[in-house]
């Protein structure tokens, strides 16, 4: 296959000077390669910083910097660039090492030019497809991200407009209505924010999905987002009567995505008060792990979830059995939204649930290296 | 006193229809307009007291260019305490910050904000407070 016009750019790194010029005037032989040298590892990896390589090729046995370490080192920079390994102890062991540290591939010395082209086409050929295949990854995400938002607003901006007439006569700012009417237009209202809402959350699932909340990492505290996401649900928790409680350790602190988070414990919490019995509790306890990381832990004392449900509860468009005809409305969004955070996070989430008593969800967040 | 005058900028005609009916309910007066350049040529010629502005308007973030032409271009420096209260659905998706959020006023010039749709009780008390604030 054709690599284009594009130049590719070749360095090689070798204390052997007999070998550098013997790979260059091998390589140069070919007008679309450019190649540089470097005669020892700190040299070749200042050398990368300062240029854009397509392949490195590098001696495994290098005075000081060994040619894995400095695989390693170029990897981290930049891990699109191919890496080649050239030894001249061509046993099985420090291949498999060389290629499990990210080396493409490797040529044992003493080798003929012809090997070496052929190994470097090849190298070459890989890092096209590469950057060809992320290119195309790219641009489906992107898209996919816009036209996320693109739909929500387009599915958005009707409902808010019925919301908002319906909000103007509910004041009375279009002449008196009557009980009766009254009583349908909060109806309608109440359903309008429901729709609003199942589209927040079926967003805020595919932006999961496209990855673009994995930039937000931080530290902060657990207790006060834990605070924070119960008084936002205070109404709606006091209007069954419903008291909830938030116990840990104060200085309990976790790096993830805040907003993740928020929305995560917005979501259980939200269940555990929706899904409770008139005047129930919701307690949520945060612990430290050991081993760094946190759990917390939201437990209710609603009605349950048959074990033959549990396995499902975290599927998309799930939602819980009928309870009668103050049957809560959900999206059947909220807890794939959760399992989703809780995965991007490296993180497990675990239920249990007896019928008549209760149900507790326990996530468990790792520690993170930021 | 005269009723206090608002300028709604937002590109749909019906949200501004169900917000004409809550403020003209409580006397004020409304203007309106569905396009950036409409809303700074009604913003000049009408002298408003508050501006309630949409930010996605036409193919972009329109109300975003509205509101730093208001606080930054000289032609209108008699509007820099004319409060702007931005009214959004899509708060999350735009990526820029808030009131309230770091980096805000540098990015975005704006006094306030509220999420669509709006509570017309919410709005009321925006706005009044704001007009408080600005005579104050």
């Amino acid at each position: 296959m054709s690599l284009g016009t594009k130049r590719s750019s070749i360095l090689v790194i070798d204390d052997e000077e007999t070998l550098r010029d013997a790979c260059r005037q091998t390589l140069e032989r070919n007008p679309d390669y450019g190649v540089e040298c470097a005669d020892d590892g700190p040299a070749g990896i200042a050398r990368v910083r300062r240029g854009v390589f397509d392949l490195v090729i590098v001696d495994l046995k290098l005075p000081g910097m060994g040619g894995i370490e400095i695989i390693r080192e170029i990897l981290r920079f930049d891990p699109t660039i191919v890496t080649l390994i050239i030894t001249g102890y061509p046993t099985v062991a420090s291949a498999v090492d060389a290629m499990k540290n990210g080396a493409y591939d490797f040529l044992p010395k003493p080798f003929t030019p012809d090997e070496l082209r052929i190994i470097v086409r090849r190298a070459l050929e890989k890092r096209h497809l590469e950057s060809e295949r992320r290119a195309l990854l790219a641009e489906r995400e992107s898209l996919q991200r816009n036209f996320v938002s693109l739909v929500s607003h387009e599915l958005r901006a009707p409902l808010i407009c019925v919301e908002q007439y319906v909000d103007a006569i509910l004041t009375g700012a279009v002449g008196k209505i009557v009980p009766e009417q009254e009583d349908i237009l909060r109806r309608i209202s109440i359903r309008m924010e429901g729709l609003l809402g199942l589209i927040d959350t079926w967003l805020n699932l595919n932006r999961m999905k496209t990855g673009k909340y994995d930039a937000g990492m931080k530290e902060f505290g657990v207790l006060p987002m834990l605070r924070e996401a119960v008084e936002t649900l205070q109404p709606a928790a006091q209007a069954r009567g419903v008291r909830v409680s938030v116990d840990g350790p104060e200085g309990l602190n976790i790096t993830a995505d805040p907003e993740c988070l928020k929305i995560l414990f917005m979501n259980l919490i939200g269940n555990a008060v929706k899904y409770n019995r008139e005047n129930g509790s919701v307690s949520i306890r945060a612990a430290a792990l050991e081993e760094g990381g946190a759990s917390i832990e939201v437990r209710d004392t609603g009605r349950g979830i048959p074990a033959e449900d549990l396995p499902l509860i975290f599927d998309e468009f799930y939602r819980g059995r009928d309870g009668g005809k103050d049957k809560p409305a959900g999206s059947g969004l909220g807890l794939a939204l959760v399992r989703q955070i809780v995965q991007l996070h490296d993180g497990r989430i675990d239920v249990n649930s007896e019928l008549g008593k209760g149900t507790s969800f326990s996530v468990t967040l790792p520690s993170r290296r930021k | 006193m005269a009723n206090p005058k608002v300028l709604i900028v937002d590109d749909d005609q019906d949200f501004v229809a169900g917000l004409r009916l809550v403020l003209e309910n409580q006397r004020y007066e409304v203007l309106a307009a569905h396009d950036r350049e409409d809303g700074l040529r009604r913003l000049r010629d009408s002298d408003p007291d508050i501006i309630l502005l949409d930010i996605l308007m036409g193919k972009g973030a329109d109300g975003i260019l509205f509101a730093r032409k208001v606080r930054q271009d000289p032609d209108f420096a008699r509007f820099a305490k004319t409060p702007i209260l931005v009214m959004t659905s899509m708060r999350q998706q735009t990526g820029f910050f808030f009131p309230g959020e770091p980096k805000h006023p540098v990015f975005f010039p704006i006094d306030a904000l509220v999420e669509k749709p709006i509570k017309p009780a919410e709005l009321l008390e925006k706005v009044s407070g704001m007009l408080e604030a600005k005579t104050a």
